[in-house]
Order: structure tokens, then C-alpha cells, then sequence
């Protein structure tokens, strides 16, 4: 039997093929229903689900903190209205734990990146594309993990963040 | 988090106001389609609002101003009452009779599938917006637009910075609706901004549960609803805020209500069509493809089926459709150049990593000439094992929609063909991106097929729920009664050719509504 609209296939090959549909829409639904039960069910989710207002705050520390450093402390160094500008130059660590800080520390600051292994080797202040930069070499040790440290640091008269900073809002 | 829970009622009960209030408005909704009504409610309301803050970015007005939280909300409360009065689509007739346990199974499985993209999206919330196309392009977008409260100078200079935002180019709907967040906060959000975009996973939900039960008898659209509901990429989308989702859920819509438009004899469907149409080019680049394909599908079954065609939109019609998304193509065609945001796709290469190296910028349409051929079969392959390997991810949708769309492309319904070619047109151009594409092709493939194949997921599901309620009687919705008393969209008076919905015009009798 031709089909009305003069198609090729029978109207019958057609409704073959449509329960075949339903078959395997059939198939994947159970599997895809089973997931979802699966994910509620799961003892681990019902405890994170449970835990999530005493565990967040200790989360959020620990997301940023696992790379850079006691965020608090960063936060208490820079005011909000600041621009800091910061360099990124331990190739280690790889372009997404920079991009992690890049997008953490924006618009708290303008964050800024650079490869060049010219850098400073502790604290430095650069000029870059018109921006002032401030660099924080973090392969020759002044790691985003003493910035918790950097706190006694800051407060030095003659070398620290805080002191940049200062320079930075004074632009 | 920052936001208390008044913060957050305000944060998601505005869009939510001003949507029903918009949809109410529009009474195009049955009364007893409350997933319907909900679910365009949720799109149309964060639509409506993105635009807003649009616009208030542009005035002297500031967001970090109380105002500029309080003058919305008042502004959608006093539209939801107003629209308040009886405006709505009365109660459709009652349709056959229908097992309760069917019935009740459908809305198990909605309520199954929507406690659990909640329970996601809660867990999702123990992480920061610090990571991936969530933070790099959409929410950097917010924070750049929020710091330098609206779009002037500041604006420019800070988006001028590298690396600040990826991708300027992209359409601001994802970036706006997170910005939202922080002006309710008054300040920077870091989780809650994700929140907004979430909100969509429930208005794809609920479309998609009316979409499916308009056409199939309960039993059925429960097993469709299960796995258009568990598609992988719906699943991260309860994780990550990309735009991915909203392109999905606007492809799948505004073919749902074209569909409407013929199956009820019915313009008004242009109207939400129109809207969605709209909120395709806000929400990514890839809407305007899409939009592109739906043009050519119709355009070229208008050609083949003349004045046989068994619905005429007429002016009004078309304008309804198509206006909103010209006005935004206009819009956001301006913004980019005014900005001097330029698509890397089409320059062939990314800012400020790629031009310092290349002595000579081919364009897009030089590099698919280069490179063309030898992308294909690695494209294609890819293509293939995407939606043939990862059930989990595609459920096999997309598959089925290929093979069953090719065998009954002479099939019997020629709507349901020019679904099927949109769709085909839209996989052609998303190959085309890939044979053009500047980057290394297997990692871009590797981070970014899945996302694109996402994108048509929804609607395939759509295209094989219309082809099983054409196909087989015992799986459509029972059959209602057309509206025949009730008004259409109106008449033309404009082109003075009457009534928009004119089956008789050919002389012919309209098929019948794919469902019945």
C-alpha cells in the first residue's frame, strides 16, 4: 500500500518502524529513570544533601584554598574598590588553576596573565599594555599560599602587597 | 551564599511574575496546561527581564541601586495583577477517556525527574561559578557589565582587557540573567548567579511535558518525557549554567508551537513562537542557525505546496513571527560593532592568542576550502559515535531521528518533513562549523560536539513523538474537539484577505491534525 502523501514506504513499514521507536524510547527511558533514582538514592548525595549549610562555607574556603591560598586572607589585603593585577607565572600549575584565579579574583580585581619567565623573582612591578602590573612570581616561592603569611607582610613598611596594592588604588 | 531567602524569592519570583503575567496575557494556553503555561512562563519572564536590564544598562541609571531591583519587581507584580483578570484560554472539551494509572504514571514521572534535577542542582551549589564557559564567558560577562554598570566607557575599556571575557560576541541572555543576581545581592555572587540559568531546566521540563501530552496518550509521553528528562547534557546543565540548554529548549519550542500553529488551525501560536524565535538569538550564535534553517524549511514547503498550504500566517501572522527576532538581530548586530566584538569562528582565529602568531588571518570560508575535505570523515565519525555510543548522553534520540527521518523522508506527512529537514539543515551547518574550524579539530570536537548535538536533541525527541502519534493510533492523546467557535489569532484585516486560518482556501479540505 502506497502512503497518501506518495512517500515510498507502506503506511504499514511506518508503523512498523514507530513501534520500533517506542521500543527503544521504552528501553532508554527505564534506563534513564533508574538514574535518576539511582542519583536520589544514593547514600553519599542524601548526606551532601544533609551536610550542605555547615559544609559550604568550609567548601568554598577549601575550593579556593586547595590553590591558592587562604582566600580570607586575600580578600582582608585587598580592598573591594582595588585593582590588582596579577601575573601568573608557575607554568605547573597549568592554564585552569589560573583561570580559576583569573575568574575568583575578577572584579575584585583585574587579574592578569603572563608567561614571561622574565619575571620578577619575588614581588615586582611591571609595566604591561598600559597597566601597571603587579606581579606575583609564584615560581620562585611567593606563593598565593603565604599570602595567609603575607598578612605580616602587608603590614611591612617597605615590601609587600599591601604596599602595591596602595599604589594600585592611588592610579 | 549571599543571598538570603527573600534575595532569592526576589531573585526568581520576578521572571516567574512577569511571565505569567506575559502569558496570561497572550491566551494562547489552555486553562488545565499548567505545565504549559508554567514552563513559557519561566522563558518568557527571564526573556522579558534580561531585556529590561538591558535597557536600564543603557540609561544613567545604576545597578547598584536599590532601584534597580525594587523597580521590577513592582513592575511585574502590577503586570501579573492586571493580567489577573479572566483573560485565559477557557477549558479545553474533555478528551477520551484515559486510565488513571496511566495518567497518574506521566505525572510521576515528572515529579520523578524534576525532584531530581532540584537534588542537582542543590549539590551544585556547593560549588563556585569558577570554572569552565559558566564562568569564562557567561558569568565574566555579568561581573564586567555589573562593575561597569551599564554599557558605556567602562565597559568598552574593561572588555577591551584580555582575557577578562571569552567569546564578547556571544548574545548576553546567559550574562543578563546572572547579572540579575547580583543586583538583587548588590554586589558579586558567586553560586546564586547559576541559579537563574538553572531555572530554565524546569522551563524545558515543563514544555516539553506539554508538548508530549498534547500528542500522546499518557503511558507513551511518560516513556518520552523519561528521556528527554535524563539527556546528559540536561543533567550538567543542572551544574553548569552554559547557554547550551536555552538553545536546546528554544529550538524545541518554537517548533512545538509551529507544529501547534497547524495541527489547532490556530495563528495565535505565532505569537510564542515569535517570542521564542527571539530568545534563540539571545541565548548563542547558534540560534541564529537555527533560525536560518526553520526559514529555509518553511520557505521551501511553501514553495512546493503553494496555495495548497493548509495555513496562511498572513502579515499579521508573519510579523509576529518574525519581527521579534529581526528587532533582535538588529539589536545585537549593532552591540557587537559598536563594541568591535568579533566572532573568532568567522575571523578564524581567537583574540589575543592566535593573530600574534599568524603572518596571515584566513577567514572562515578560506579555511573550510583548506581544510574542508580532510575534516569530513573525522567530523562525521565523530558525529556518528556521539550519538551512537553514548545512550546515557543522547538516549539514542537523535539516532533514531536520523535513520527513521531518512527512511520515511516521502512519508506521509509533509509537516513532519519539513521538521525533519530544518533539523537536517541545522546538523549540516553545525559539520560546516567543524570543516572551518581554525582550532586543533579533535579537540575541538572532543570539548564541543556533544554540546552542539544537544542542541537539536530535544526537537529530534519532538520530531519522533510526532511520527509515533501519525504512525500509531493507540499511542496518541485521545482526540478533543476543534475550537471552531473560538477566535483566531484574528483576521488580516491589514491585507483585507480575512481570516488567517483559511483551510478552504485551496479548495481542498486541510489534512488532519498529525495527533488525530
Amino acid at each position: 500500500m502506497k502512503s497518501e502523501g506518495g512517500g515510498r514506504f507502506s503506511a504499514r513499514f511506518e508503523t512498523w518502524l514507530a513501534c520500533a521507536v517506542v521500543l527503544v524510547v521504552g528501553w532508554q527511558a527505564v534506563a534513564g529513570l533508574v538514574f535518576v533514582v539511582h542519583g536520589l538514592a544514593r547514600p553519599s548525595a542524601s548526606l551532601r544533601r544533609a551536610a550542605l549549610l555547615a559544609e559550604r562555607d568550609e567548601r568554598f574556603e577549601r575550593t579556593l584554598g586547595d590553590d591558592f591560598g587562604a582566600w580570607s586572607a586575600v580578600t582582608e589585603l585587598v580592598p573591594s574598590d582595588s585593582r590588582l593585577i596579577v601575573a601568573y607565572a608557575k607554568r605547573s600549575r597549568g592554564p585552569l588553576q589560573y583561570l580559576r584565579l583569573r575568574t575568583m579574583l575578577y572584579p575584585l580585581e583585574l587579574t592578569h596573565h603572563t608567561h614571561d619567565p622574565r619575571a620578577p623573582s619575588a614581588i615586582g612591578l611591571g609595566e604591561e599594555e598600559g597597566w601597571e602590573a603587579f606581579v606575583l612570581d609564584l615560581a620562585s616561592g611567593m606563593d598565593l599560599a603565604t599570602v595567609a603569611g603575607a598578612r605580616e607582610l602587608a603590614r611591612g613598611p617597605s615590601f609587600g602587597l599591601w604596599q602595591l596594592v596602595g599604589q594600585g588604588e592611588s592610579r | 551564599m549571599t543571598l538570603g531567602l527573600f534575595g532569592l524569592a526576589v531573585a526568581l519570583g520576578v521572571p516567574l511574575c512577569a511571565g505569567l503575567a506575559f502569558t496570561r496575557s497572550l491566551a494562547v494556553f489552555e486553562r488545565e496546561d499548567l505545565s504549559g503555561r508554567l514552563g513559557q512562563s519561566l522563558l518568557t519572564g527571564n526573556l522579558l527581564l534580561a531585556l529590561f536590564l538591558i535597557a536600564w544598562g543603557w540609561s544613567p541609571l545604576s545597578y547598584h541601586v536599590p532601584a534597580a531591583r525594587i523597580v521590577p519587581g513592582l513592575l511585574a507584580l502590577a503586570c501579573l495583577v492586571v493580567s489577573l483578570r479572566p483573560k485565559e484560554r477557557g477549558t479545553r472539551p474533555p478528551r477520551g477517556k484515559e486510565w488513571a494509572l496511566e495518567v497518574w504514571f506521566f505525572r510521576g514521572v515528572l515529579v520523578l525527574v524534576a525532584v531530581g534535577l532540584a537534588d542537582r542542582i542543590l549539590i551544585s551549589s556547593l560549588e563556585l561559578v569558577s570554572v569552565s564557559d559558566e564562568a569564562h564567558i557567561w558569568a565574566s560577562k555579568a561581573k564586567a557589565i555589573f562593575c561597569s554598570d551599564g554599557f558605556g566607557e567602562a565597559f568598552r575599556q574593561t572588555t577591551e582587557l584580555p582575557t577578562i571575557v571569552s567569546h564578547r560576541d556571544y548574545p548576553p541572555l546567559n550574562s543578563m540573567i546572572q547579572l540579575w543576581s547580583f543586583v538583587v545581592a548588590g554586589e558579586i555572587t558567586h553560586v546564586e548567579n547559576r541559579l537563574g540559568v538553572q531555572v530554565f531546566l524546569f522551563a524545558y521540563l515543563f514544555l516539553v511535558a506539554s508538548a508530549l501530552r498534547r500528542r500522546l496518550r499518557p503511558g507513551v509521553a511518560a516513556l518520552f518525557l523519561a528521556c528527554l528528562g535524563t539527556l546528559g547534557f540536561v543533567w550538567f546543565s543542572a551544574q553548569r549554567a552554559y547557554s547550551d540548554l536555552l538553545v536546546g529548549l528554544g529550538v524545541f519550542v518554537l517548533w512545538d508551537m509551529l507544529a501547534r500553529v497547524e495541527e489547532e488551525r490556530d495563528t495565535r501560536w505565532l505569537v510564542p513562537a515569535g517570542l521564542v524565535a527571539a530568545f534563540l538569538l539571545w541565548s548563542k550564535n547558534e540560534g541564529l542557525l537555527v533560525l536560518l534553517a526553520t526559514a529555509v524549511a518553511l520557505g521551501v514547503r511553501g514553495t512546493l505546496l503553494g496555495p495548497r498550504s493548509p495555513v496562511r500566517f498572513g502579515r499579521r501572522g508573519w510579523a509576529a513571527l518574525a519581527g521579534p527576532a529581526l528587532v533582535s538581530f538588529g539589536y545585537l548586530t549593532w552591540f557587537n560593532r559598536r563594541f568591535d566584538f568579533r566572532s573568532d569562528l568567522l575571523q578564524g582565529y581567537m583574540r589575543d592568542v592566535h593573530v600574534a602568531k599568524l603572518d596571515v588571518v584566513p577567514g572562515f570560508f578560506e579555511l573550510v576550502a583548506r581544510n574542508g575535505a580532510d575534516h569530513l570523515p573525522v567530523v562525521l565519525s565523530a558525529f556518528l559515535e556521539h550519538m551512537a555510543q553514548k545512550p546515557e548522553q543522547t538516549r539514542l534520540l537523535l539516532l533514531a531521528f536520523v535513520i527513521v527521518g531518512v527512511l520515511v523522508a516521502g512519508g506521509r506527512n509533509p509537516r513532519a518533513r519539513t521538521l525533519a529537514l530544518a533539523l537536517f539543515l541545522v546538523l549540516a551547518g553545525y559539520v560546516a562549523v567543524y570543516l572551518g574550524t581554525y582550532r586543533e579539530l579533535v579537540r575541538h570536537l572532543d570539548t564541543s560536539a556533544h554540546r552542539l548535538l544537544f542542541q537539536v536533541l530535544p526537537a529530534s525527541g519532538l520530531w519522533l513523538a510526532q511520527f509515533v502519534a501519525q504512525a500509531l493510533p493507540w499511542a496518541r492523546a485521545q482526540e478533543r474537539e476543534l475550537r471552531a467557535s473560538e477566535p483566531s489569532f484574528a483576521t488580516d484585516s491589514s491585507s483585507g484577505r480575512g481570516p488567517l486560518v483559511d483551510s478552504t482556501a485551496s479548495g481542498v479540505s486541510p489534512p488532519p491534525p498529525l495527533g488525530s
